[in-house]
């Protein structure tokens, strides 16, 4: 290969996709998303799409296989999707296999924004029933749960005895990677769509 | 292979991934349907993770009165408590007070400091507090009344009014 096509080569390589590629394999290893705690540790809960991690005083309560078996085959889509992006950001280079290639940045790219925003969509119609069953149910407390992110306090009286929780909940490191990489791969297609 | 093809077979393969682990789910739990969405029942569940006996254990109250001593120039009230936890966790018990009737007229003890119960622990605690001094001669008996308690427990804060035996000592 001479110096000329080589160069072209590393051209015409989908480096965008090469990046959403490498995050999408990484993210289902990367750890959860977005946590909610009660108190301080009293209840906590982990959670991403590839799993929920829940823990009652410490204690870890959620124990399904058929849950387990559905977050590694969410894992294993995300590998897969990680894997078409990578390889389809390095079929480019490929005269022969390039549209190909262009097929599989096209499929995966949009997924990853999917996946985000259907995560942070249940999230928040989870915290919309939440706050509105006290008032449904007729319960003698009100709750008022942030939204996605922040503190709050719970509290609720009976006979003598006050109850007072606070409400903790954040975004954490890897749904920062994942939003990275659900832009990285729009940008990926954009790229392989009117570059290449 | 064509473009429809390719992107019907890329759509597929997704979907194959989440077919076979669900069947995996079942098929290694012998095609059981109970035993493949919950490891252990609802009961075992519950008692895991409860932070106290379900079974009862908690009959012993939050707290007995152990003792009492009066100052000898009659100003100081001390009275010697044992605050039991029924919980599986640790807790702290950040305030305890409790007020006193002595005569005719009320004094508050209050707890020095702030004290942590191990799991289904005990622990002796004082509450201390001053009496009026028209009252420092009046002969005991007193009176427990209005008791206050903030329990702390892993974030949780659960306040207790009138939570002691009460009564006359």
């Amino acid at each position: 290969m001479s110096e000329v096509t080589r160069r072209e080569a590393w051209r015409r390589i989908n480096w965008l996709g090469l990046i959403a590629g490498a995050l999408t394999l990484a993210l289902p290893f990367w750890g959860p998303w977005w946590k909610f705690m009660l108190g301080t540790e009293a209840v906590t809960v982990f959670t991403s799409p590839f799993g929920v991690e829940m823990r009652f005083f410490g204690v870890e309560t959620i124990s399904s296989p058929l849950f387990w078996w559905l977050c590694l085959g969410i894992k294993l889509c995300f590998v897969y999707l990680g894997a078409l992006l990578l390889a389809g950001s390095v079929l480019a280079v490929s005269a022969r296999y390039a549209a190909i290639g262009a097929q599989f940045v096209r499929f995966c790219a949009l997924k990853l924004l999917w996946f985000v925003a259907v995560f942070v969509a249940v999230l928040l119609v989870a915290i919309v029933l939440v706050n509105q069953l006290p008032g449904t149910l007729g319960l003698p407390f009100q709750l008022q749960l942030p939204y996605l992110i922040g503190r709050s306090t719970a509290s609720a009286g009976l006979d003598g005895m006050r109850i007072t929780i606070p409400v903790t909940m954040a975004f954490l490191q890897p749904f920062v990677i994942a939003v990275l990489a659900a832009a990285t791969g729009i940008s990926a297609r954009v790229y392989h769509d009117k570059v290449l | 292979m064509d473009e429809k093809s390719l992107r019907a077979a890329l759509a597929a393969i997704p979907t194959m991934l989440l077919v076979v682990c669900v069947v995996a789910a079942f098929a290694l739990q012998g095609w059981d349907t109970h035993a493949t969405l919950f490891a252990e029942s609802p009961e075992e569940t519950l008692e895991r993770i409860i932070p106290f006996d379900l079974k009862g254990g908690a009959e012993k109250g939050l707290f007995e009165v152990t003792g009492y001593e009066r100052s000898e120039d009659g100003s100081t009230f001390t009275l010697g408590v044992l605050l039991h936890s029924p919980l599986n966790v640790s807790m702290t018990v950040e305030e305890l007070s409790a007020g006193v009737l002595v005569g005719n007229s009320t004094g508050t003890l209050t707890m020095p400091n702030v004290v942590e119960i191990p799991p289904r622990g005990s622990k002796n605690v004082t509450l201390k507090g001053s009496l009026p001094e028209e009252e420092a001669e009046v002969p005991l008996p007193f009176v427990l009344n209005s008791t206050t308690m903030r329990l702390n427990v892993s974030g949780i804060v659960l306040e207790l009014s009138d939570a002691g035996p009460g009564g006359a000592v």
